[in-house]
């Protein structure tokens, strides 16, 4: 049973450079960026190379194109700082800085009149962010750990379907068992010390995981687009109308991304519109009328832990797509505490060890973002009453108060 | 039963002097710790329902139901001491008082051997359940467990030539956990790599760690728990590569033996650490003022404050008990560090201050016979 579980292991396995074998430390469910990231960040210590580590998806792995492709995927991400530097880290920026498009401004404004504008050189760097495909961040993480030395194991295509997780008492874990199995849908099973949830929104693990949750489900749609701009963009900007921002992010080749959030009627009947209604060279598709679920109340139980947006539920684009950033810090700081557990001997999957060294650091530093996030659109929303009469009027303080200015533009660019 | 702090404080006052709470050291923790305040499972743990109704304990008559042998340095002297778990020997864990003091009557009524080991096994679920949830009331050991480990290693490493950035750095190194409880550092020290024997004389706790070490098969392998004293072990002639005695030494009668014992343990070249409370004010203030009597997480008279042991005092008596006679070369301290706990963010780290917790290594010198040295 065993054996034919290794076989089958062994057949759907992209790559192995290690025996593949149906007992692991590690099984990350969702190979995308974040999932990935964490895998890689894994990888490269020394301490927690040895584990075996397996990253589950249902698509093949994506591999890095020879040369810079012509802008044309739809989703993109605006990476901060902290992000790049976790890629530098890593060791992929090197082949993704000549994708990446830089901006060193950034403008908010509203329906009406107020804005701000944010520019790098004011807080002396370079640059604010940088607008990528996530296609092409993700090809890079995944070449990274196909490189040769790479220690996790790739099983993609690979979904599963169920997962039994050990119960929080430990009197009950030492009666049933105390590690997780997780069923694939090839019929094989695999068992886990820990389970990491990275597999997005519609997050099973988190489903599985039984969090309870807090908040409304919304329902919100993206359009993104691809326009080409009448003159070169280097600024991101973002508007806020009164179904949802708007943000025009640059992008290579003289591009430029759309990305507009907003109620999914509206957004069906944009893409209802013919394209020169529109602009001349916008492509419309939708996101996958993403229904953003409520968010979970804890990222952590035994040996299971959430990561990215599986933690975070996603948030509609309240600043520029930025939601990724928070998924890396959270790869980072996972991979940080794991490190740190096997170096002082602990079990990884130890909910006391995950919540104390992951989950608090965490939740505080996402609250932080997503409430900045929230309270952008309670201020931007209203087009009525005292908020919007205040609203012109403060932004046109930030924007003529230098000292304010750059204090908001460290937290933006920094993260908070 | 609460009492009201003035009369508490009397109480701690003359109780240092008392023997019979004393004597009621059933291996309580001996960690200051000042982390959440949900301890009620402590009221619940001290109400020694079935035996006395009320702190403190009847110690005599327990002693004499215990059926765990009592190891000659624990207990002792000290009016009956800590006989009734026998447990005093045992490291910083607490086994449940309530399931002592349950066995207790059990073991009483004659020995029925179907008796037993049902009182036995309805325990065990709940010492197990205890020992090893990081919320009980074991919950100050938990957070305690990774600062203590991150000593370990440097130590082991730096002695035995091993590089602490690798995993597994203590990979073929027989280890000694003397007191070793549920199995909390015994596990720790085999997930880094090395081969542990955890002896305790409580076997409540050597039947916890031993189910909880079954659990996973990697780490099976490399721990071996057995019902044991320390003197037991060296009247057989046992020898590690090093010995570690956490949150022990507290709690034995006769510190110079237990010394020796341990020293006698490892083998030349190896080394003995040992990790405990130092007597300091501060020490005082923490451990049993404000841990015992103003927020109640363990019960008065747990800590008995003159038995603490400086690191100074500690170093002295590792030597004397150790130099001279057939022993070989004295022990002398190598590493010491404090282990400080954060209250308001809940960690506890290493440093400098080494006023309320410490952990130290001391190296055996490898080959036989040190040149004359002279100790004091």
């Amino acid at each position: 049973m065993a054996a034919a579980a290794a076989a089958a292991l062994r057949r759907r396995a992209y790559t192995t450079s290690m025996p593949p074998s149906a007992h692991v430390d590690m099984a990350i469910v969702g190979g995308g960026m974040v999932g990935s990231a964490l895998a890689a960040a894994l990888n490269a210590n020394p301490l927690t190379r040895q584990l075996r580590i397996l990253l589950l998806d249902r698509q093949l792995p994506l591999a890095l194109p020879r040369q810079v492709p012509e802008w044309d995927d739809l989703c993109v991400s605006t990476l901060t700082a902290p992000t790049v530097d976790i890629l530098r880290e890593l060791g992929v920026w090197r082949s993704l800085s000549v994708a990446a498009a830089p901006f060193c401004d950034m403008q908010v404004w509203g329906a009406d009149d107020g804005y701000v504008r944010f520019d790098a050189t004011s807080v002396g760097q370079a640059v604010m962010g940088h607008v990528l495909e996530d296609s092409l961040l993700k090809a890079a993480l995944h070449d990274q750990l196909r490189a040769r030395g790479s220690t996790v194991q790739l099983l993609m295509p690979a979904t599963a379907v169920a997962a039994d997780l050990p119960p929080y008492s430990p009197a009950a874990q030492l009666e049933g068992g105390s590690f997780v199995r997780l069923q694939l849908d090839d019929g094989s099973s695999i068992t886990t010390r820990l389970l990491v949830g990275a597999d997005g929104c519609s997050s099973q693990v988190r489903q599985w995981s039984q969090f309870r949750c807090s908040g409304s489900e919304r329902e919100q749609a993206s359009l993104v687009a691809t326009v080409a701009t009448s003159w070169p963009n280097q600024t991101a900007l973002q508007r806020f109308l009164p179904t949802g921002p708007l943000a025009l992010l640059p992008a290579r080749g003289g591009f430029s991304s759309v990305v507009w959030s907003c109620p999914s009627q509206m957004a069906a009947q944009l893409q209802a519109l013919p394209p020169h209604e529109l602009a001349a060279a916008i492509t419309s598709a939708l996101t996958s009328g993403t229904h953003y679920p409520p968010k979970p109340r804890r990222y952590v139980r035994p040996r299971v832990a959430l990561v990215g947006d599986a933690a975070h539920s996603g948030h509609p684009f309240g600043l520029a797509s930025q939601g990724v950033n928070l998924g890396f810090g959270d790869a980072k700081v996972l991979a940080a505490a794991i490190a740190d557990a096997v170096a002082t001997g602990q079990d990884i999957g130890s909910a006391a060890m995950l919540e104390r060294q992951y989950e608090r650091p965490r939740r505080q530093a996402c609250s932080a973002m997503l409430s900045a996030a929230d309270a952008l659109r309670a201020i931007y929303m209203p087009q009525e009453g005292p908020v919007a009469g205040l609203r012109s009027l403060g932004l046109d303080l930030v924007n003529n108060t230098p000292l304010l200015k750059q204090t908001l533009l460290r937290i933006a660019m920094h993260g908070l | 039963m609460r009492k009201p702090l003035s009369e508490l404080l009397a109480t701690a006052g003359r109780a240092a002097a008392s023997q019979t709470l004393h004597s009621w050291l059933i291996s309580q923790p001996s960690v200051a710790c000042l982390s959440s305040l949900s301890r009620s499972s402590w009221a619940a743990s001290a109400d020694f329902s079935g035996t006395a109704g009320s702190i403190p304990l009847d110690v005599p008559a327990l002693k004499q139901q215990q059926p765990v042998p009592v190891p000659s340095t624990v207990g002792g002297a000290a009016a009956g001491g800590a006989a009734a778990g026998g447990a005093a020997a045992r490291g910083a864990a607490l086994p449940s008082p309530a399931a002592a003091a349950a066995a207790a009557p059990a073991a009483a009524a004659g020995g029925h051997g179907s008796t037993v080991n049902q009182q036995e096994a309805a325990k065990f679920a709940a010492l197990a359940g205890e020992w090893w949830d990081p919320a009980g009331p074991f919950a100050p050991l938990h957070a305690m467990n990774p600062v203590r480990c991150r000593f370990l290693r440097t130590a082991l490493c730096s002695a035995f030539g091993r590089d602490p950035t690798q995993p597994g750095p203590l990979a073929g190194l027989s280890l000694l956990d003397v007191g070793c409880g549920g199995g909390l550092l015994a596990e720790s020290l085999a997930r880094m790599g090395a081969h542990v024997t955890g002896i305790d004389v409580n076997q409540g706790g050597i039947a916890t760690a031993t189910a909880h070490a079954a659990l996973d098969p990697d780490l099976h392998a490399r721990l071996t728990y057995r019902t044991a004293s320390a003197e037991q072990l060296v009247a057989a002639g046992e020898c590690f590569d090093a010995v570690v005695a956490s949150e022990v030494i507290e709690h034995v009668a006769s510190i110079p033996a237990f010394c020796s014992a341990l020293a006698a343990l490892a083998r030349p070249g190896g080394g003995v650490a040992i990790s405990t409370l130092n007597r300091t004010p501060r020490s005082y203030l923490a451990a049993v003022l404000v841990a015992e009597h103003v927020l109640r997480w363990v019960p008065p008279g747990t800590h008995d404050w003159q038995r603490f042991v400086t690191p100074e005092e500690l170093a002295a008596q590792m030597e004397e008990s150790t130099s001279g006679g057939g022993g070989g070369a004295p022990l002398r301290l190598q590493l010491l560090s404090g282990m400080q706990y954060n209250p308001v963010t809940g960690a506890w780290s290493l440093g400098r201050d080494t006023a309320i917790n410490y952990i130290a290594w001391f190296g055996k010198p490898p080959g036989g016979a040190s040149p004359g040295v002279a100790h004091g």
